[in-house]
């Protein structure tokens, strides 16, 4: 995997050589050779390849989760004037559909696109801009469900929001959250993280208050802090519910949202079909059609948990 | 000439087109027309044998695909079947709740299943995206999903778009038993996609599927479903929907891009769903365009053949033409030496040989021609010098005629006083020889009686002289009177040769009584066979005089050249020329001058001195045989030598007499 970007800086030249040639970007919450950006980015290319796009030089940028190093490289994007423009998650999207109204952009993950006037509609987006929602707002309800399943004596949940879901004055995931609480007679609490630092507070608060879960809702933040997460939960035995699912494979305790990759790959069927010709206007915004429930056995284990068998039957994934 | 001239300058009309160009026309516009007729007759049944097959294929596929589409709902109806045993409401919630996480494991078509109880409310419902909610006790006992699932067994429900853009339908199906609940599912078409697009239809063909109201519910290009595609539009939906009465399940229409394709349709009759398969035209009318190019090709080849065949065909059957146009030209332009050689066996060589026969036929009519123009020419010539004969002799008889008119009138005026002379003079001789008679009985001396002897021997011999002369001048006024007279006497039959003789010895006689010393011998050779001839002999006597005494003349003036041993001769001759009579007159004498030969028949022409002749002599012979008598009369002669004059007489007398004489009638 870390091969590739050798490749792709010696490819660099001979692609300026055939510069009439496709150029794709890609933009990507990750630190270049991340663990999770890798397979992603590969399934992307590849995705492209078996659609016939053989000569397409593929750009991949890794921006993390620093807002300003990706405003840049989107701007150094954008300038370079590839044929389309691929995103994954909300703040990258943002960052690049602010600079360009004219260069087609796919993206995977992001919290209401109608809302933030990028797209007309999901039918028909209507400009430069299409792709692949990750979550529903309704997620923020099922992942306080499945932690209550899990641990039924849960007596008070925070959800860990990224700033990026943001939506008029709201925050996505919310209300089905606050709803759900309610509805179960659950203390709740909503945490917006914006950096690092903020998250230990929280989670020791939980930590302290006892019978209490922690949901991480998804976002790019989320994608990077992710692993400190799992284990700061893990060290404070805190019962935590993730959206990204590769968390639950980390030492989280349960993961439920769609398979990432799976998205990768249909996104960059989108790809293809823009530089084919296709109006990314004309292009519907997709939904995920599965979302999988992945439980860790070792970390209820750890956790001191036993998960009930109903919980087991319903996971598509179990890690022991 | 000017006429073939005028006919190639306004004649032939330009030249257009050869006869081979339009022979190859002809022949290839012949075949070509065939070619096409049999290409579009053929492409025409192989476009609705293709056409039928590619639908009969459609409809296959169509109906395959119906019949998969149709296990797709079937098998999520199964799937659900799962719950709807009559004695699964009797079960515990927590395995209720389970079956139903199973039954979405097992379809993942189903994004929601809830269970209404008998009542038609909701007991549980287990979501993907949502909470799970318990005995929610929400009412649907109106709804349709409770009363049409109660109702039917099984209800689908309409076709809807979840966040305006994920097509849903709701499967109810209800549960088996006495007084059954109803378990709902919340079935996710994009799923269909899964069935739709694997099934494939030739190269590029696909299937789709769509509502009865022809909205699009499954499509290989799965965004044209999310976008909630209305396909009624389309002709080949629109013909396939529900009342439009087309009993046809094909059509041929363009797609939404607007290619022209061949669709055909079956329903899925439970789900109310309409099932397409389409085919692009061009793909579906592959083997016609091969067929077509296959046409084409023979069509091509057949002309070039044709072509190629008519071209040929043209040039062998304009070849032998051009050759006929050759011969006719080299005929035309009167060249009959060659003859056109054509072996083609057909209809040209036989116009071949006409033409040369024509030819053949020309050229013999050219030669006769020719011949009898110079026949003709030699006429004419023949006629022109009679013409020109007969002129000189019509002057002449004109000449002669006045002269006649003029001499008769002189010789009439002069002969009484001649007579007058002669007479007295003669009486004067007498009375000298009175007188002597008288002077001899008077006395006289001797002297004087000779004296008066001698004067009247003077005066007698003087009288002599007066008579002598004055007959002579009487001859010449009867001559010339003669000469305008006509003919004296009756034509009778004679007898030639003595009509010759006579006439002889009267010249030889008179020539000798005119010239004492005169020496000539005669010849004859007189024909006996020479019989009788009817003339006028007056007439001719007088000429064979005139003609003996020219030669005479003729003799005597060589003699008096004192040419030694020249013994003057003439000779007469008469020859049977059978109904003519020949008498020819010849002297060895001085001959005839030619300067003379063409005058010497002109009146008053003589060579004589002045005084010996008349020169009316050979001129009024000529009148006398030519055309008194209807003869000839030539003459041969040689200056020197002799001269000839040769009579030819008809036996049978004048053929004109008088008449032909018309000039001398005058008095």
């Amino acid at each position: 995997m870390i091969a590739g970007w050798p490749w792709l800086l010696s490819s660099r030249p001979l692609a300026a050589l055939a510069q009439p040639s496709t150029h794709v970007a890609a933009l990507w919450p990750f630190t270049e050779g991340d663990a999770e950006g890798q397979p992603l980015s590969a399934a992307f290319s590849a995705a492209l390849h078996d659609r016939g796009q053989a000569d397409v030089r593929i750009d991949h940028r890794w921006g993390g989760a620093d807002h300003e190093h990706t405003r840049t490289l989107a701007a150094a994007l954008v300038r370079a004037e590839p044929n389309v423009i691929f995103t994954y998650l909300n703040a990258q999207l943002r960052a690049v559909s602010a600079l360009t109204r004219r260069i087609p952009i796919v993206f995977v993950g992001a919290a209401d696109p109608v809302g933030y006037g990028l797209i007309a509609s999901l039918k028909r987006p209507g400009g430069n801009v299409t792709g692949f929602t990750l979550y529903e707002s309704s997620l923020g309800g099922k992942w306080l469900a499945a932690l209550r399943e899990a641990v039924p004596t849960i007596r008070r949940v925070t959800l860990l929001l990224n700033p990026s879901t943001e939506i008029r004055g709201g925050h996505l995931y919310a209300n089905a959250f606050k709803n759900t609480a309610a509805a179960l007679a659950i203390e709740h609490g909503i945490v917006v993280a914006e950096k690092a630092t903020d998250i230990e507070p929280v989670i020791a608060d939980l930590a302290r208050y006892g019978q209490a879960g922690l949901i991480v809702a998804p976002g790019a933040f989320s994608e990077v802090t992710g692993d400190r997460l799992v284990a700061l939960t893990t060290n404070h035995r805190l019962p935590t519910v993730f959206a990204i699912r590769r968390f639950a494979y980390r030492g989280g305790l349960m993961a439920y949202g769609p398979d990432p990759a799976e998205v990768v790959r249909r996104a960059a069927v989108y790809v293809d079909r823009i530089l084919r010709g296709d109006d990314p206007g004309a292009l519907p915004i997709q939904a995920p059609m599965k979302f999988k429930l992945v439980v860790n056995l070792k970390a209820a284990r750890g956790l001191g948990f036993e998960l009930p068998s109903a919980l087991l039957a319903q996971a598509d994934e179990v890690v022991e | 000439m000017t006429r073939s001239g005028r006919s190639q300058a306004a004649g032939p009309k330009p030249f257009r087109l050869p006869l081979s160009g339009k022979f190859a026309i002809a022949f290839v516009g012949l075949v070509t027309l065939v070619l096409l007729i049999n290409g579009v007759v053929d492409l025409f049944l192989n476009f609705e044998d293709t056409k039928a097959n590619a639908i009969a294929v459609q409809r296959e596929k169509a109906l395959g695909a119906a019949d998969r589409v149709d296990a797709f709902v079937s098998e999520i109806e199964n799937q659900i079947g799962w719950t709807t045993r009559a004695e699964w409401r009797r079960v515990s919630q927590d395995q209720q709740r389970y079956d139903f996480i199973r039954l979405m494991r097992q379809a993942p078509a189903i994004t929601e299943v809830s269970y209404l109880d008998p009542s038609g409310h909701e007991q549980l419902r287990v979501s993907r995206l949502e909470p799970d909610v318990i005995a929610s006790g929400k009412d649907f006992s109106t709804s349709p999903r409770f009363t049409q699932a109660l109702k039917d067994k099984t209800w689908f429900g309409p076709v809807y778009f979840r966040r305006g853009s994920e097509p849903y339908m709701t499967v109810a199906v209800a549960h088996a038993g006495r007084d059954p609940g109803v378990t709902v599912a919340e079935v996710n078409l994009k799923l269909i996609w899964d069935v739709v697009s694997t099934i494939h239809n030739g190269v590029s063909g696909y299937a789709f599927v769509t509502t009865a109201a022809g909205r699009l519910i499954a499509h290989p290009d799965l965004s044209l479903v999310l976008r909630d595609t209305d396909l009624s539009g389309l002709p080949e939906v629109a013909a396939a929907l529900p009342g439009n009465g087309q009993a046809r399940d094909y059509e041929i229409g363009r797609w939404l891009d607007g290619a022209y394709v061949l669709a055909a349709h079956a329903p899925v009759p439970r789900l109310g769903w309409i099932v397409f398969v389409q085919l692009p035209l061009r793909e579906a009318m592959q083997p016609l365009v091969e067929s077509v190019i296959q046409t084409g090709a023979l069509m091509g080849l057949g002309m070039l053949m044709a072509a190629i065949a008519g071209t040929f065909l043209a040039r062998r059957m304009v070849v032998p033409i051009r050759q006929l146009e050759d011969g006719a030209e080299r005929f035309g332009a009167g060249d009959f030496s060659e003859r056109i050689v054509i072996r083609t066996g057909d209809e040209i060589e036989t116009l071949a040989h006409r033409f040369n026969a024509m030819a053949a036929r020309i050229r013999e009519s050219y030669e006769t021609l020719e011949a009898k123009v110079e026949e003709r020419t030699r006429d004419l010539n023949k006629s022109l010098d009679d013409l020109q004969k007969a002129q000189s002799r019509l002057v002449q008889s004109e000449k002669l005629a006045s002269l006649g008119q003029l001499t008769a009138g002189i010789a009439h005026e002069i002969k009484n006083p001649l007579n007058f002379v002669n007479n007295f003079a003669s009486l004067s001789k007498e009375l000298v020889d009175e007188l002597t008679e008288m002077l001899r009985a008077a006395s006289l001396d001797p002297g004087m009686r000779e004296e008066a002897d001698e004067v009247a021997e003077l005066l007698k011999n003087n009288l002599d002289k007066v008579v002598q002369h004055g007959k002579r001048a009487d001859s010449i006024v009867k001559n010339m009177l003669l000469h305008s007279r006509t003919g004296s006497g009756d034509h009778r039959p004679v007898d030639v040769n003595a009509l010759v003789e006579e006439s002889l010895n009267l010249a030889y006689h008179g020539a000798r009584a005119a010239k004492p010393s005169f020496n000539v011998s005669l010849q004859r050779d007189l024909d006996p066979a020479a019989g009788m001839a009817d003339i006028y002999p007056q007439e001719i006597t007088r000429v064979l005089l005139n003609l003996m005494s020219n030669g005479f003349y003729a003799t005597e003036s060589r003699a008096e050249q004192a040419e030694p041993g020249y013994a003057p001769t003439l000779s007469v001759a008469t020859r049977d020329r059978g109904d003519m009579v020949e008498i020819r007159v010849r002297d060895n004498g001085t001959g005839i001058p030619e300067s003379v030969k063409a005058k010497m028949f002109d009146p008053f022409f003589t060579t004589k001195p002045a005084g010996e002749g008349t020169g009316l002599g050979l001129s009024l012979s000529h009148d006398i045989l030519v055309k008194q008598h209807g003869g000839t009369l030539d003459v041969a002669t040689e200056p020197g030598a002799f001269t000839a004059f040769t009579i030819t007489l008809p036996r049978t007398g004048p053929a004109t007499g008088g008449s032909e004489s018309g000039p001398r009638s005058q008095p």
